[in-house]
C-alpha cells in the first residue's frame, strides 16, 4: 500500500512535468496547427540556459530560472519569426513546416551535445534537494515545487487566455483564423505571442527535470513526443485536456512500474495511446479531430 | 573496385530499399512515419532469428521479414490512419519506441543489447555470397525489385487513387474511394518492402543489435526521401547515394567520434531546414504548381 502511494506521488510529479510540456505544445498546436517538434529543442535549451545562468554567469538559482524561462520564450518566438513564418510566406504547406521543425530539433540538440557533451549536467539546487515526508510518501522539495509550477503555470495561462485582450485574440485565432483576420486581428503577431507563451509554459518543465536529474541534450525529443500523445489524448485544442493527458501519462508510467518492469514504461504509454485513439479519437475534451487535409 | 567501395554500394542498396519504400508513404501518400528504422530493425531481427533458431535460408527470412514488417505497421496504421495524418506521426513514433524496447529487453528472443551474432551469409541457388562484391549484386537486385514494385504500384489505378488521396482527400472520398483503406494498404506495403532492407542488412553484416535501429535512424531515412526528392521514385535512391557518401567524406577530416556523430546529425538537420527554404521538392523533385489562395 505504501509503495502504491509512493508511486502515485511520483506519478503526479512526473505527470506535472509532462503536463507543462503538453500544455505549451498543445497551445501552439491548437492555435497554429504546426506540428512543432522543435518545441523539444526549446525544452532542452531552457535547461541549458538555466545551467549557463547559474554556473557560468554565477546568478542565484531563482534568477537563473527566471532568465532561462524568458530566454526560452524568446527562442520559441524566434523559431516562429525566423523559420515558420518566412516559410509560410513562401507558400509552404504544413508538411514543409513540420520537416523544417524536425531539422531544427536535430540541429539544436546535437549542437548542445557538442558544446556541453552528452553527459547530464547537474545544477546546484541547495535546500530543494532535502526530502519532504508526507505520511508514508517521500519526495523532495523540488518535487513539490514541480507540482506547484504546473498548477500555477496552468492557472495563469487559463486566466490570461480568458481575461486579457491578447488572450482573446489567441482564442479567436485558434477557433477561426479567417474570421479572426476579418475582424482585424494580426495573425502573425498572435502567432508569435502563442509561440512565446507556449515556450514559456513548457520551459519550467525542462528546467525542473534538469534540476532533479541533470540537463541532457536529447531529452527534449522524448518530452515533445509524449506531449503530443498527451494533447491527442486530452483532445486537440483543449488545455485542460493537455494537462490531464500529461498527468495521466505520468501516473500510467509510474503506477505501471508496480506490476511491470520499468523498461516497458514507454511501451505501456503507447499501447494505451493506440487503444485510446480507437475508442475515442477526439480525446477527452476535444471539439474536433485535427483537420484531415494534411 | 575496392572492398571499401563495395561496402558503400551495399549500404546504398540497403538504404535505397528503405528510402524508396518509405517514399510510398511520405511522397505518394503524404503520411509521415517516424518508425521506418523500427521496420528496418524488425526485418533484420526477424530474418536473423529465423536463420539462427530455425535454420531458415535467405529467401525464407526475406518472406518472414516482409510479413512481420507488414504486421507491425498494420498494428498502428489501422487505429491511427482512421483519424488524421498527425495521429500517424505520433503512433509511428510510439511503434519506434516500443520496438527498440522489444529489441533490447526481450532478451530470450533478441539477446538484448548484446545482439545476435553469427547470422549466415546467404546462399542463392547454390551460389555462396561471401564477398562484399557478390553482395553488391544481391543488394542491387533487391533494390531494383523494390523500385519495380513501387513503380508498378504508383503507375497502377491504385497508385493514382493514392496520389489523389494525398492531394485532396475529400475529393477522393467524394469520388467514392475508400480513403482510409488506401492509406492503410500503403502503410502496410511500404513497411513490408522496408523490412526487406533489414533482412538484406542482417545477412550482410551478420550481426544485429538494437543500436542500429534507433529513432535518429528513422529521421535519417526520412531525410534521404525528402532531400532526394519525394515526388519521384528515383529521388530517395539518389538521396541515399549522395548522403551516404557524406560521412565517408567526413572521415578524412580527423574529428573525434564523440563529435563526428552529432556533426553528421547537424549536417542532415541543417540540410532539411535549408531545403525547405530553397528547394522543398528535394534534389530530383518536380516543382509543384502553386495555387494562389
Amino acid at each position: 500500500m505504501d509503495l502504491l502511494l509512493q508511486l502515485l506521488a511520483t506519478g503526479i510529479v512526473v505527470g506535472s512535468l509532462y503536463a507543462l510540456c503538453a500544455v505549451g505544445w498543445g497551445l501552439i498546436y491548437g492555435t497554429t496547427l504546426h506540428f512543432h517538434v522543435a518545441h523539444g529543442a526549446v525544452f532542452t535549451l531552457a535547461a541549458y540556459y538555466a545551467y549557463v545562468g547559474q554556473t557560468l554567469l554565477g546568478l542565484p538559482l531563482w534568477l537563473a530560472v527566471v532568465a532561462a524561462i524568458l530566454a526560452a520564450a524568446l527562442s520559441g518566438l524566434l523559431i516562429d519569426l525566423l523559420i515558420y513564418q518566412p516559410l509560410e510566406r513562401r507558400g509552404a504547406v504544413r508538411t514543409v513546416v513540420f520537416i523544417a521543425s524536425l531539422g531544427l530539433l536535430i540541429v539544436v540538440e546535437n549542437v548542445v551535445a557538442i558544446v556541453f557533451s552528452a553527459d547530464p549536467l547537474r545544477l546546484d539546487i541547495g535546500v530543494l534537494r532535502t526530502s519532504l515526508r508526507l505520511g508514508p510518501v517521500y519526495l523532495t522539495w523540488l518535487h513539490a515545487l514541480t507540482v506547484a509550477f504546473a498548477v500555477v503555470g496552468f492557472c495563469a495561462l487559463v486566466l490570461f487566455l480568458r481575461y486579457s485582450r491578447w488572450g482573446h485574440a489567441i482564442r479567436a485565432v485558434s477557433s477561426a483564423p479567417e474570421m479572426a483576420r476579418t475582424v482585424g486581428i494580426n495573425l502573425g503577431r498572435v502567432q508569435l505571442l502563442t509561440y512565446a507563451l507556449g515556450s514559456a509554459i513548457s520551459a519550467p518543465a525542462g528546467i525542473l527535470v534538469a534540476m532533479d536529474v541533470g540537463a541532457e541534450p536529447y531529452r527534449g525529443t522524448r518530452f515533445v513526443l509524449l506531449a503530443s500523445v498527451a494533447v491527442i489524448m486530452g483532445g486537440i485544442g483543449s488545455l485542460p485536456g493537455a494537462l490531464l493527458g500529461g498527468l495521466f501519462l505520468g501516473l500510467l508510467e509510474n503506477l505501471g512500474v508496480w506490476k511491470i518492469p520499468s523498461e516497458w514504461q514507454a511501451a505501456i504509454s503507447f499501447g494505451v495511446f493506440l487503444l485510446f485513439i480507437v475508442v475515442r479519437p477526439r480525446g477527452m475534451f476535444g471539439r474536433r479531430v485535427a483537420s484531415a487535409d494534411l | 573496385m575496392s572492398a571499401y567501395f563495395a561496402h558503400y554500394l551495399v549500404m546504398v542498396g540497403v538504404y535505397g530499399i528503405l528510402a524508396i519504400s518509405l517514399n510510398l508513404l511520405v511522397g505518394y501518400s503524404g503520411i509521415f512515419s517516424m518508425a521506418h528504422a523500427a521496420i528496418y530493425g524488425i526485418g533484420a531481427y526477424a530474418s536473423a532469428i529465423v536463420a539462427l533458431k530455425l535454420g531458415m535460408g535467405f529467401w525464407g527470412g526475406l518472406v518472414v521479414a516482409g510479413l512481420t514488417g507488414a504486421l507491425a505497421s498494420a498494428l498502428i496504421a489501422i487505429p491511427s490512419l482512421r483519424v488524421a495524418g498527425d495521429y500517424y506521426i505520433v503512433a509511428s513514433f510510439g511503434l519506434q519506441t516500443v520496438i527498440v524496447t522489444v529489441f533490447s529487453e526481450w532478451t530470450s528472443l533478441t539477446n538484448g543489447h548484446a545482439g545476435l551474432p553469427g547470422i549466415p551469409r546467404p546462399t542463392l541457388f547454390g551460389w555462396q555470397i561471401d564477398s562484399p562484391f557478390k553482395y553488391v549484386i544481391l543488394a542491387f537486385g533487391l533494390t531494383l525489385f523494390t523500385y519495380l514494385v513501387c513503380r508498378r504500384i504508383t503507375r497502377s489505378a491504385f497508385g493514382r487513387v493514392m496520389q489523389a488521396v494525398r492531394d485532396d482527400e475529400i475529393a477522393a472520398q467524394a469520388m467514392g474511394r475508400n480513403v482510409v483503406g488506401v492509406k492503410i494498404v500503403v502503410a502496410v506495403v511500404s513497411s513490408a518492402l522496408g523490412a526487406l532492407g533489414g533482412s538484406l542488412y542482417a545477412h550482410y553484416i551478420t550481426y544485429v543489435n538494437p543500436s542500429s535501429f534507433q529513432l535518429h535512424e528513422s529521421i535519417f531515412i526520412m531525410s534521404l526521401v525528402i532531400l532526394g526528392g519525394s515526388e519521384r521514385l528515383a529521388g530517395p535512391l539518389v538521396g541515399a547515394f549522395i548522403l551516404l557518401a557524406v560521412p565517408e567524406a567526413l572521415k578524412f577530416l580527423a574529428i573525434p567520434d564523440s563529435v563526428a556523430a552529432p556533426m553528421r546529425q547537424i549536417f542532415y538537420g541543417a540540410l532539411l531546414v535549408a531545403f525547405m527554404f530553397l528547394r522543398p521538392e528535394g534534389m530530383l523533385g518536380r516543382e509543384k504548381v502553386k495555387v494562389k489562395s
